[in-house]
């Protein structure tokens, strides 16, 4: 972990802000003030001043607490506007 | 996971989720189910769930409790089932401390009634509590009847079963007779391993009388036929006369030598010697032990 937060800092990555998605299982996702927007397709994360949207099949919320957030379901992508 | 309840509202999503973490709720499982929202939350916080979502607009209701909820719910709403169960499993449980059924198996099973009348002497018997007895001493009863070769109980359940196995040849030799006096005398000992002794220790008894009868009270008071078993010792007083051609130690000796043939054990109350034409003549007072006994091996 330590060798992947070095690689993260190196390339200018938040590791504090950062999300970690599971291909086929979900997502989890640090800092989230709200969603936007959800249907089992497509959610919209408030993530500071950002918005996260993550799209795929079936999604949904596993756990949602203090910011921290769990996205069950095929992720197919995820993007920051 | 086994805590949480499934809760569903007519809200969006987005809602549900603001307002779930403005009061700290944790929430597990969002899915959007056409119009509705279903989300799983801590059993404990079901109530702030309603709470934040008591306006009528929105419409929730839980759709399924956490897995120890549930149970006690259901425990609850099947009250009178779980009482039925338990008193069912107390009175199983006791009632396996009773005995309902005496059953002698083996080739000795047609003594049961006298086996029943043993076990009976014992403590054991149908209805009653079963307890420890002294198993040697009511299976030496059992073995003491006749032609009993073998002979074991144990308790299966609520019953007690009794095994006993005979010698077929001296089945033949049993008699269901009472048992009478041979002699008149006192009764000194009497023992009795089937049937009803009918005088005691003591008693004066006459040729005749019936010492021993082939029944036994049962535990419902109700009189039962049975084979007798036991025996009983008589001390009888005799008197002997014997000659002898004039007194002296060896008329003396020959007329005690006689009152052994009664019995080696004879013990001598008194004798008197009486002179006639031809010698004398010793009268000899004295008691024995007769023992009579029936269907004793």
């Amino acid at each position: 972990m330590e060798f992947l937060r070095e690689i993260l800092n190196s390339a200018g990555a938040d590791t504090l802000n950062a999300f970690t998605v599971v291909p086929g299982f979900g997502g989890y996702f640090k800092d989230v003030k709200g969603v936007a927007d959800f249907s089992p397709q497509k959610i919209m994360l408030i993530v500071g001043k950002l918005a996260v949207t993550v799209v795929g099949e079936g999604l949904a919320i596993g756990r949602y607490f203090c910011g921290d957030l769990f996205i069950s379901g095929a992720i197919a992508g995820v993007s920051i506007e | 996971m086994n805590n949480l309840a499934r809760i569903r509202v007519t809200a969006a999503a987005e809602t549900v989720i603001k307002k779930l973490s403005k009061a700290q709720i944790p929430l597990y499982g969002l899915k959007k189910q056409g119009a509705y929202t279903t989300f799983l939350v801590k059993d404990k916080t079901v109530k702030k769930v309603f709470a934040i979502f008591s306006h009528p607009c929105y419409n929730v209701c839980v759709i399924q409790y956490g897995a120890l909820r549930s149970l006690l719910r259901r425990a609850a709403a099947r009250v009178g089932l779980l009482v039925g169960a338990l008193v069912f499993a107390v009175v199983v449980t006791c009632a396996q401390a009773f005995v309902f059924k005496v059953q002698v198996v083996g080739s000795g099973a047609y003594l049961s009634p006298q086996v029943t009348a043993i076990l009976c002497d014992s403590g054991i018997a149908v209805g009653k509590l079963y307890k420890d007895v002294d198993k040697p001493q009511t299976i030496a009863k059992i073995m003491a009847l006749p032609s009993v070769t073998f002979c074991s109980f144990e308790k299966r359940g609520t019953a007690v079963i009794v095994d006993v196995e005979c010698d077929e040849e001296g089945s033949i030799s049993s008699t269901r007779t009472p048992l009478v006096s041979p002699v008149s005398g006192e009764v000194v000992n009497i023992t009795v391993i089937c049937g009803t002794p009918r005088v005691q220790e003591g008693q004066a008894v006459s040729r005749g009388d019936e010492l021993i009868s082939p029944f036994y009270t049962d535990g419902e008071g109700q009189t039962v036929g049975c084979l007798c078993v036991g025996y009983v010792d008589i001390r009888v007083s005799a008197v002997i006369s014997v000659s002898a051609q004039s007194e002296g130690d060896e008329g003396l000796s020959s007329a005690l030598a006689a009152v052994n043939l009664y019995s080696d054990e004879a013990q001598i109350t008194s004798y008197s010697v009486k002179t006639v034409a031809e010698g004398v003549i010793y009268t000899v007072n004295f008691t024995y032990i007769h023992t009579a006994s029936i269907n004793m091996q």
